[in-house]
């Protein structure tokens, strides 16, 4: 009931899935069970967008009438995408999770494990405890889902660029 | 004998001096990174430049090393919002603003995505209209997903390669690099150029900048350790940074 209320107040009809420039097949295989659409029907959500990059596993086409699924390959830009999205669920890429987060979205990431170092991570966790996104795991998603709460999520300060023009300017200064 | 005594003596020159550089380096930092903490644009490093282009009458040239992705994204930020203050300028009779910049571009090969948007940012959306820039290609030193004992050898290959095309190249007084691997070969050349002005007793010099990416919130990617003594400013975009190096300044998020 509770829950409930929080959605009515904040609907999610649209969820957009992206894995960036690269591949995430296990993102794109958690997204294709059973018990994910189930959730994420259970939420009211209509539509799917899903941008499943070079990857082996294909996104599945259709699941019934009241579940919408669209997939691409990749975009020039995706920026619509994040704008149309209500929930975004991304790769822990920078670009991908900055964007949507600057697009002011409920941003659920999901880390790949697999890329150098495992940096992805750090980003991510950095955004969770200052409490922007939220963090899944390709497990834990469906879990993630079930129990879904936004009311503690903040928006992100906007960017300044402007301390690293200034150094530059001082460096083209300084070589007279 | 003779001759094998003279290598031996440059060779050592070269290294005393390449560590001499190294030194200044890193008090040009400590003082850099002391001086200031950088929460907001100061205007009048802004204005100063301004003022020393119209005095000097000298075309500056900035070095733009693109990467791919993420890291194109973060230059092209920074470049729209550096282009965006020379146009917001006000006094525009303190110098002609064509005499400002020219802008090179170093891209991996086979990265015509980050060209175009280089060039996007020149012809379309107006913000580096006023500088003039050129395109400089250099093989990749790491593709993504490469292994660490394989980006070894494509790193030098590229290293060899970009030094043979950036040897010849005019000095760019500013060079700037986010931390795509194509950057540390770039940086190395430059340093290594600068070590031979110094040796020369020329003035024409580069300062390196190096930011990382947005990404790094606590450690350092791998061409940024690799290149933490060798830049001039070394810029971090989380704070945590500041705790572990000593030698970043933080300057808050860029994208």
């Amino acid at each position: 009931m509770n829950q409930n209320e929080k959605l009515n107040s904040q609907p999610l009809r649209k969820v957009f899935v992206t894995v960036g420039s690269t591949s995430f097949d296990e993102l794109i295989a958690a997204i294709n069970k059973q018990s994910f659409l189930a959730a994420i029907q259970s939420l009211g959500v209509e539509e799917i967008k899903v941008q499943y990059g070079n990857g082996k596993v294909l996104p599945r086409t259709s699941h019934n009438e009241k579940l919408k699924l669209e997939s691409f390959q990749y975009k020039s830009s995706i920026i619509e995408d994040f704008n149309w999205a209500d929930l975004v669920i991304s790769h822990g890429g920078a670009g991908s999770v900055l964007e949507s987060l600057r697009a002011k979205k409920k941003l659920i990431i999901v880390v790949n494990k697999e890329l150098m170092e495992n940096h992805q991570l750090e980003l991510a966790e950095a955004l969770t405890r200052n409490g922007y996104a939220l963090l899944a795991s390709t497990e834990s998603l469906v879990e993630a889902i079930k129990n879904l709460d936004f009311q503690k999520l903040k928006p992100l300060p906007e960017p300044n660029v402007f301390p690293v023009v200034t150094v530059l300017h001082q460096e083209l200064n300084n070589c007279s | 004998m003779m001759i094998g005594l003279l290598v031996l003596l440059s060779a050592f020159l070269l290294v005393w001096s390449a560590y001499k550089e190294q030194a200044r380096i890193t008090t040009y930092r400590r003082n850099m990174s002391k001086s200031a903490n950088w929460t907001c644009w100061y205007k009048q490093d802004f204005e100063r430049f301004i003022q020393s282009c119209a005095v000097n009458k000298r075309r500056r040239s900035l070095m733009v090393v693109l990467g791919s992705g993420g890291h194109t994204a973060e230059m092209i930020q920074i470049l729209r919002a550096f282009g965006q203050t020379m146009l917001s300028n006000e006094d525009k009779s303190l110098c002609s603003l064509e005499n400002t910049c020219q802008v090179v571009y170093i891209v991996a090969s086979s990265d015509n995505h980050s060209i175009a948007k280089a060039r996007c940012l020149h012809d379309r959306d107006g913000a580096l209209s006023l500088f003039s820039y050129q395109t400089l290609c250099i093989p990749r030193s790491r593709y993504v997903g490469q292994s660490y004992f394989s980006s070894l050898f494509t790193t030098i290959y590229s290293f060899m390669v970009s030094c043979w095309k950036l040897l010849w190249c005019d000095t760019p007084d500013v060079l700037i690099c986010n931390g795509p691997g194509t950057c540390v070969p770039v940086v190395f050349i430059m340093f290594i150029r600068n070590v031979f002005y110094n040796l020369a007793r020329r003035k024409s010099r580069t300062r390196t900048v190096f930011i990382e990416s947005v990404a790094r919130v606590r450690s350092l990617s791998l061409s940024g350790r690799i290149l933490y003594p060798f830049v001039h400013r070394f810029l971090v975009q989380w704070p945590d940074m500041m705790e572990k190096y000593p030698l970043v300044e933080y300057v808050g998020r860029c994208l």
